[in-house]
């Protein structure tokens, strides 16, 4: 039985969906950039936002299970998933980068052979 | 002598600061019989550049060092804009030899799409650690990639034209030879591996050696997150 649901977390419930969805039809469509663990961390993130959108009591019972009775220690571990997802960004965006730059190079390496010429 | 079948072969060659021996490089291949050489200097500080460009071969210039798959990728974008039907990947620093390259060719002209060359496949023993080494790097990229070969880290390999146009990598440094492997896998294209002969003279020995287990590591992480 589903509990009395507000706007807001019709909304995130919505959201998440949506993203689901898309991660699936990525998935089945066998796009090049979305491999089986892209798919897996997609439907745990936004599946969890489903969650604790429609049961948000949830939380709580999994905060108390695994010792996060104190805000400082839930605080803590926030703090570490933000900063692991923040270096993994950057990580991203630095290779991302040497790609681009990687491209310029061997365009301007190509430019003699694309303009008809080998000398 | 003359070249080895009515295709038009590329030999691609990827060099850093190869100064030294490159020209000898390039005489040992076209004794063999292929003109057809694209040399990539990956921004060498040496006279790499003007001497593979006395040999008449094609030479084209990173103006900055991309690292070697870089510059093996420019060598095969440029032999598809040269409309090449086979293109062969070397090292520049003399340690592979061009005799073996025939063999690839064969090959590709009895249907091969890819044809990797292996050192390991000479029949030669090799020290355990190595051994060890290697088949541990062969089972991580076989775990990454969904395919088994003796050697995943060789640059000696040869590719029919459909190989050339369709293969997609996107790595500079040491992870191409891995990313080709997944692109077999997933392209389903016709390979074959070859014994080939690793030649070591004191030039070839002062080269820093490739990053085999490590790379086999970062390539898995690779493949499974992106």
């Amino acid at each position: 039985m589903l509990p009395k649901l507000t706007f807001y977390q019709i909304i995130l419930a919505v959201v998440a969906i949506g993203f689901i969805y898309t991660g699936l039809a990525k998935f089945i469509r066998k796009e090049k950039k979305q491999t089986i663990i892209k798919l897996l961390a997609t439907v745990f993130i936004w599946g969890s936002v489903l969650l604790f959108a429609i049961f948000p009591r949830t939380p709580h019972i999994i905060s108390r299970d695994l010792g996060f009775g104190h805000n400082l220690n839930t605080l803590i571990f926030v703090g570490f998933v933000v900063v692991l997802m923040i270096i993994f960004k950057l990580l991203t965006i630095i290779e991302r980068l040497e790609r681009d730059i990687s491209e310029i190079v061997r365009k301007e390496a190509l430019k003699k052979l694309n303009n008809g010429t080998t000398e | 002598m003359q070249e080895p079948s009515a295709k038009k072969i590329y030999v691609i060659i990827p060099v850093i600061n190869n100064g030294k021996v490159i020209q000898k490089v390039l005489k040992e291949i076209k004794d063999d019989g292929y003109y057809n050489i694209i040399v990539v200097d990956d921004g060498s500080e040496d006279d790499s550049y003007e001497k593979a460009k006395a040999m008449n071969a094609i030479v084209l210039k990173h103006m900055i060092n991309r690292g070697k798959d870089a510059a093996v990728k420019t060598g095969i974008e440029a032999a598809k804009i040269l409309n090449a039907d086979i293109a062969v990947t070397m090292d520049g620093d003399g340690r592979h030899n061009p005799k073996d390259i025939r063999q690839m060719v064969d090959l590709i002209n009895n249907g091969i799409d890819v044809v990797l060359g292996s050192r390991f496949l000479n029949g030669k023993e090799m020290p355990w650690p190595e051994w060890l080494t290697n088949h541990l790097d062969n089972f991580l990229t076989w775990l990454a990639n969904g395919l088994w070969v003796t050697d995943n880290h060789s640059n000696f390999r040869a590719y029919s034209k459909r190989a050339i146009e369709v293969i997609y990598t996107e790595n500079d440094r040491y992870e191409r030879d891995s990313e080709v492997l997944r692109e077999i896998h997933r392209k389903r294209l016709k390979y074959w591996e070859v014994p080939i002969e690793v030649r070591h003279d004191d030039h070839s020995r002062s080269r820093p050696p490739k990053p085999g287990l490590k790379n086999g590591i970062k390539t898995m992480i690779r493949s499974l997150i992106s």
